[in-house]
């Protein structure tokens, strides 16, 4: 092993540490504060969604001052507005952290697995994060989230890229945005060389440090797709655009 | 309704909702791997339903359990004979 991936491995268990100690620790502390200081739920949880945007960027800075990620993120005038639907795919483990650490008013769809774990539960339930446990619940969260001018952050594939495969989207993100007739803020996210992804294990250091761009693309209008009077047709229709969208972007880099 | 007409039904709602082909809409298929019908498709699909049930609904979380066209038609039949 050379020495440089010898402190990558290091400095990479080191960020999983602190990812979970912080994970767990901190909403400890800050979630009664909020309680006491807030007495608006709602504030509160903005608040909270605040508080999980700024230490993921302390994050970030973390991975990035101790050369386990290099981050480059374009586009960020495309996040000017409030209440804007994010797709992004999902090359890495780490995507969300990005997301959130660079934008604001962040609000998530989120595995509910990521509920029943102890580093993950706190941040979560802190910043008011979506559950997609019930389909039907979740369709009115995200719409009720984006009416409160949050910007929703959708991964539509549902699970990380499988390296080398097809790109295959569930429907549920098309569906959103055709109900609340809210138009897409594409983001693209490459990572390289290949790391953090659902071949790897976490604590497999990569041979070099790992690149990661964050490309916040032109919103996409949806009323072009919202000509169907079935909403079935047009998320099939929308789904297979998006599909589209994504591989041509990635194939490109 | 004939369990045939509510089967016959069934099918073409299938169909119609999910742009699919009839001949693939058997008993037998599984609504997620076969027909490729999601968890939020489901959801319009117990709506769509309702009109055939005089408005009972099927609770979602009941639906939850259906795998194949063929447990669809189960749980309708169930709910008008009810």
């Amino acid at each position: 092993m050379s020495l440089g991936k010898y402190w990558r491995f290091s400095a990479t268990f080191f960020c999983f540490m602190t990812f979970g100690i912080g994970g767990m620790t901190l909403p400890l502390i800050v979630r009664p504060l909020l309680w006491v200081v807030i007495r608006n739920p709602l504030q509160r949880q903005r608040t909270g969604k605040r508080m999980v945007h700024y230490s993921f960027r302390a994050f970030v800075e973390i991975m990035q001052f101790l050369g386990v990620i290099r981050y480059r993120v374009s586009g960020t005038e495309n996040l000017a507005k409030t209440g804007q639907l994010i797709l992004a795919n999902h090359p890495t483990l780490i995507d969300v952290v990005l997301l959130i650490a660079f934008v604001k008013n962040a609000d998530c769809v989120v595995k509910e697995s990521l509920f029943k774990n102890p580093a993950t539960y706190g941040a979560i339930t802190m910043a008011g994060y979506i559950t997609n446990d019930s389909p039907a619940k979740m369709l009115d969260k995200v719409a009720r989230s984006l009416q409160q001018g949050n910007n929703v952050i959708i991964f539509p594939e549902g699970t990380r890229t499988t390296l080398n495969e097809p790109l295959k989207l569930k429907r549920g993100a098309a569906n959103i945005a055709l109900t609340s007739s809210s138009d897409i803020t594409p983001v693209i996210i490459t990572c390289s060389p290949p790391a953090l992804s659902k071949e790897h294990r976490w604590y497999e250091a990569a041979d070099e440090r790992v690149n990661l761009s964050i490309d916040i693309r032109d919103s996409i209008n949806i009323n072009q797709f919202s000509q169907s009077e079935r909403t079935s047709h047009s998320s099939r229709q929308l789904t297979r655009y998006l599909e589209w969208y994504f591989s041509e972007a990635l194939a490109l880099h | 309704m004939t369990n045939e007409e509510i089967q016959a039904r069934i099918s073409e709602v299938l169909c119609e909702l999910f742009e699919l082909d009839s001949a693939d809409v058997t008993p037998e298929a599984r609504l997620y791997e076969d027909l490729d019908i999601d968890s939020i498709d489901a959801v319009d699909l117990i709506v769509e339903l309702k009109t055939m049930t005089d408005g009972k609904k099927i609770d979602p979380e009941d639906f939850k359990s259906v795998r194949t066209v063929g447990d669809v038609i189960t749980a309708i039949e169930k709910l008008m004979n009810s």
